[in-house]
């Protein structure tokens, strides 16, 4: 216990330091497992490792999926699907930020990325509801929660690592992401229907502000596309890594159709972007498996079983306490890293517990959303403030606050009835 | 020889003939290798259906993968696209200025030098027993010799401290 102890604070040291999480992992992983069986086994071990790892087929399922998030990236279908969601929501109180949760959720179902989708609706939300004098907090909560919808609604890039690593059937995960995703979505908009109730003058009405319906073909666009990729996965037509392939290219015809695509340099920016995120990915899947590996070696996961079966833990106590852990570390871990270095460890334990790992695949991804939009790190409101430049940070961590209480909201909800995760999957399975 | 000065800050500069070679050889790699995965996936469903499936479509797709993986280590290294805890970065390198960044790039590089290592390893003793791929019958060394050099490329990039971006702002105001 002394050297995982020593492992796990070098290892929080090295990555507090900025060390990239990939190496400070894999290094410490390497060094660890050589202390405790020798360089030559060590080397055997990681080099194996990434080998089998960068030539796993299955894993080829996350650049594709990402490579259609930047395709539709590039397809700029985000100013439409904003359009079209405000049409919908114009009579409401609020409407550019119900819309903003909305835009999002359509925009998270074929791109895959939070921090994608942020960025995305900062630029294209934004200056509608400063115009319409939106409290700052409201408007930047609304942008940086609805980008968290990015890794709950699938396709989900954090979804796929999860199934990898706990060896879950990805379409039942996938199919498992639909109903908490869109009870995000209603809690979203209660949560600004709530606030708009008490503070009624955080947002100017907007009555006859851009009420034509506009942008139907990028909604029919984005649409089918998810239909056709969940749709195929469902009626097992294809398998998830077969479902991003097509939705790779149905993405690029999103974006040729729409003429982003027009130039040989266009296609190499779209293809170097997907391939430079995927590195970035990798690294820390390595890293995180070596590390996983001595950590195995050392029995760990074990030593975990029996430290559960000694404090008579029951299966929601376990998963409780893995909850408490992935928020603590979501508070500094990027959600990767939180899934490689905890999943792993817990799995035997989760597993002796009788927990239903596709149930818990959705809780602990849920879990690693808030981290995205909780301070110190909050990745999503950071990318929110350095799009919208002349932003209060202090105000849009404030404004995310009430966001945070509808996730924790829908957290207990999935806790209490399982049924709203297990269910569509239960329906495939069937 | 590039006459880029080892640095300890990357910084956007142009890059020298060494390294800009470096730098289309691996985004002509990592494209290609992401346009051929997505285009073997497709077309071997579509065969399956509507043809016949592209015999041996996973063994390639997972021999591209490798390759563009280690392509785009690098590529990841010059954009800054790489997962970093940056909470206390930025007043880290104001208290320690060019000593931290150099302990930093330290550690970065020996993990990649780590990974590059493995791989040039593994090449060899792929080489050395001929090692062949289970449905294609392809060399394994065509693929890990490949990745091998690729992933000497990301050491490269590293080393001299190549950076094609400006770091992310986002990244430094989390650390303020």
């Amino acid at each position: 216990m002394t050297s995982i102890t020593i492992a796990i604070i070098i290892l929080l040291a090295l990555c507090f330091l900025g060390v990239r999480i990939g190496v400070a992992t894999l290094l410490v992983g390497f060094v660890a497992f050589a202390l405790e069986r020798g360089f030559g086994p060590a080397m055997q071990m990681s080099g194996q490792r990434i080998l089998d790892d960068a030539m796993n087929y299955n894993l080829s399922v996350i650049p594709l999926f990402v490579l259609m998030g930047v395709f539709i990236f590039r397809a700029d279908v985000s100013t439409e699907l904003y359009r079209a969601a405000h049409h919908q929501f114009r009579n409401l109180r609020g409407g550019l930020a119900h819309a903003t949760i909305a835009a999002c959720a359509a925009f998270s179902a074929v791109c895959g990325s939070s921090l994608a989708t942020a960025a995305t609706m900062t630029k294209v939300a934004m200056p509608s509801m400063r115009r319409y004098q939106y409290d700052e907090g409201l408007a930047a909560g609304s942008i940086a929660a609805g980008g968290t919808l990015g890794i709950m609604i699938p396709p989900s890039v954090p979804l796929l690592i999860y199934g990898i690593i706990a060896q879950q059937d990805i379409a039942a995960l996938f199919m498992a992401g639909v109903i908490p995703g869109l009870m995000l979505v209603v809690l979203f908009m209660l949560t600004i229907a709530i606030w708009l109730r008490l503070r009624p003058g955080a947002a100017r009405a907007e009555s006859g502000a851009e009420d034509k319906p506009r942008g139907s073909s990028a909604v029919i666009a984005v649409l089918g596309l998810f239909v056709l990729i969940l749709g195929g996965i469902y009626a097992e037509l294809f398998t998830a890594t077969e479902a991003a392939g097509i939705g790779a290219v149905g993405a690029a015809l999103i974006a040729v159709a729409r003429g982003r695509l027009k130039s040989l340099a266009d296609w190499k920016d779209v293809l170097v972007e997907a391939s430079s995120t995927t590195a970035s990915l990798f690294l820390v899947i390595f890293g995180a498996l070596v590390f996983a590996e001595y950590a195995n070696y050392i029995g760990l996961p074990y030593m975990i079983v029996d430290w559960v079966d000694a404090m008579q833990l029951s299966a929601i106590g376990l998963v409780l306490m893995i909850i408490l852990i992935a928020i603590v570390m979501g508070m500094f871990f990027e959600s990767i890293g939180i899934l490689l270095l905890l999943v792993p460890v817990f799995l035997p334990a989760l597993m002796t517990a009788g927990v239903d790992l596709i149930w818990f695949g959705i809780i602990v991804v849920l879990v690693t959303e808030l981290g995205l939009i909780t301070p110190p790190v909050g990745m999503n409101v950071f990318v929110v403030k350095s799009i919208a430049r002349d932003g209060n940070l202090t105000a849009m961590f404030l404004g995310v606050l009430p966001f945070v209480v509808a996730m924790l909201v829908g957290l207990a909800l999935i806790l209490c009835f399982p049924a709203l995760v297990t269910w569509l999957p239960g329906l495939m399975a069937g | 020889m590039d006459q880029q000065p080892v640095t300890a800050m990357p910084v956007t500069r142009p890059p020298g003939p060494v390294t800009r070679a470096v730098m289309v050889v691996l985004k002509a790699v990592a494209a290609t290798g992401m346009f051929l995965m997505m285009a073997i996936t497709f077309l071997d469903v579509i065969g399956r259906y509507f043809m016949k499936p592209i015999f041996g479509a996973p063994e390639m797709i997972q021999f591209l993968l490798a390759l563009t993986i280690f392509a785009a280590m690098g590529l990841a290294t010059a954009t800054h696209a790489h997962i970093t805890v940056d909470i206390f970065t930025a007043r880290l390198r104001r208290r320690f200025g060019r000593s931290y960044d150099l302990l930093i790039r330290v550690g970065n590089l020996t993990g990649m030098i780590l990974i590059a290592w493995q791989l040039v390893r593994l090449a060899v003793e792929a080489g050395a027993a001929h090692r062949m791929s289970i449905v294609l019958e392809w060399p394994l060394v065509w693929v890990i010799g490949p990745a091998a050099a690729l992933a000497l490329a990301a050491v490269w990039i590293d080393l001299i401290g190549y950076s094609e971006t400006a770091e992310p702002q986002a990244e430094e105001e989390a650390g303020k």
